[in-house]
């Protein structure tokens, strides 16, 4: 019984909306520099060497920015594939929000460089009919189920 | 051929790159500053030696101890005097001297530069370079060039070190009970088996039959337990 209550919740009901966000991926170089910066402090204060109080601060401060950057940046915008349209929306406080229609867009192409492809996630480039602009969508994780589910709901709408 | 230019308003990285680059600068400058000031701000690589004048901004400080803790020092010391009986050798040059036969041995070093590792008991270890030697009232200088190594080969049993003006201790934490006096003494307090946290304290050190004196500077004076002081600049 447990089990068939596992497997209920792991299939879920069969949703016609998927949302992403930027990947935490793209901010590994900033988390690296967060983890040398506490490295370094747990080193020095281990080795019992004294750490100016200014520099503390300095490194407090980075580490809080940093983390506040990589999370602003990664919250203030995402992505949603629903049954009419592909939404972006973009900001915390002011918000943009854009919609472009599933019968509107005519190509979707998947690109990964090789340690996006190492890592796992990637970029979908979106193309409409009327425009000879096309829209991206950068940076999230496992670009080709984005894509294929957006190809999917186009197909849904289309027949419709 | 078809003109593809990218929307701002969906990929706003471009301009990114720009700020990428300070962020990385001001990580290098955050990192390069916390090694300078950890390492090299008037403190040698070792970390045992403070530079630049004692008295300079930092607390003068003068206490009695009980117990001597586990010290390893390196650095230059003006002057280091020792004073016990061992079985082992005591190396000066080329020159080896049995510290054996006589009931207490009596060593003056000046301007030694090495290190100095001891306990309660003995010298662990005594390497490095001297400028003048003396043993048991013999000057040994004239024979020596400047910076003669000098080392015992096995433990000291110490009853006196002394180092003069320029013993240096980064940091030293132990339990230990006597007496503490700040301030040229306008604050003198006694401790009971409480932990002190000594910072950079830079001065005169005398280890003698299991007494630990302290005279000098230092920056920062903790005493965590009954007492709970805690003094910095």
């Amino acid at each position: 019984m447990f089990k068939d209550r596992i497997k209920k919740k792991r299939r879920g009901p069969k949703s016609n909306v998927m949302k992403v966000r930027t990947s935490r991926k793209i901010y590994i170089p900033i988390y690296l520099m967060i983890f040398v910066l506490v490295s370094a402090v747990v080193f020095i204060k281990y080795r019992g060497f004294l750490i100016n109080k200014y520099v503390l601060i300095l490194v407090v401060v980075f580490i809080v920015l940093a983390i506040k950057y990589t999370e602003i940046h990664r919250f203030s915008r995402w992505y949603e594939v629903n049954s009419n349209s592909l939404v972006h929306k973009e900001g915390i406080l002011s918000k943009k929000i854009k919609n472009l229609d599933l019968c509107a867009i005519s190509d979707i192409d998947v690109s990964q460089n090789l340690w996006q492809r190492l890592l796992g996630y990637g970029d979908i480039s979106v193309r409409l009919f009327s425009e000879v602009s096309h829209t991206e969508i950068k940076n999230i994780n496992d670009p080709a189920k984005f894509g294929n589910f957006l190809e999917k709901m186009m197909g849904a709408k289309m027949s419709n | 051929m078809e003109e593809y230019f990218q929307e701002d308003f969906i990929s706003p990285y471009g301009k990114k790159y720009k700020l990428k680059l300070i962020i990385f600068f001001v990580f290098l400058g955050i990192l390069a500053l916390l090694v300078y000031f950890a390492f090299f701000e008037g403190v040698f690589f070792t970390g045992n030696i403070i530079a630049g004048n004692a008295s300079e901004s930092r607390i003068k400080f003068d206490a009695e101890l009980t117990t001597i803790p586990l010290l390893e020092l390196d650095g230059e010391f003006k002057n280091v005097r020792i004073k016990g009986v061992s079985n082992s050798f005591f190396y000066v040059g080329n020159q080896k001297f049995s510290l054996a036969n006589l009931s207490s041995n009596h060593i003056i070093l000046s301007n030694y530069n090495g290190e100095i590792y001891f306990n309660e008991n003995n010298i662990s270890k005594l390497k490095g370079k001297a400028e003048g030697v003396i043993i048991n009232g013999v000057t040994l200088t004239p024979n020596l060039g400047k910076n003669t190594k000098v080392y015992f080969d096995e433990d000291f049993d110490y009853t006196l070190l002394e180092i003069k003006e320029t013993a240096s201790i980064k940091k030293l934490s132990y339990n230990v009970s006597g007496e503490i006096s700040l301030f040229n003494g306008k604050n003198f307090f006694r401790i009971y088996n409480e932990e002190i946290i000594i910072n950079k304290f830079q001065g005169d050190l005398k280890a003698e039959n299991g007494n630990f004196n302290l005279n000098g500077y230092l920056e920062k004076l903790e005493v965590i337990g009954e007492s709970d002081i805690s003094v910095g600049v």
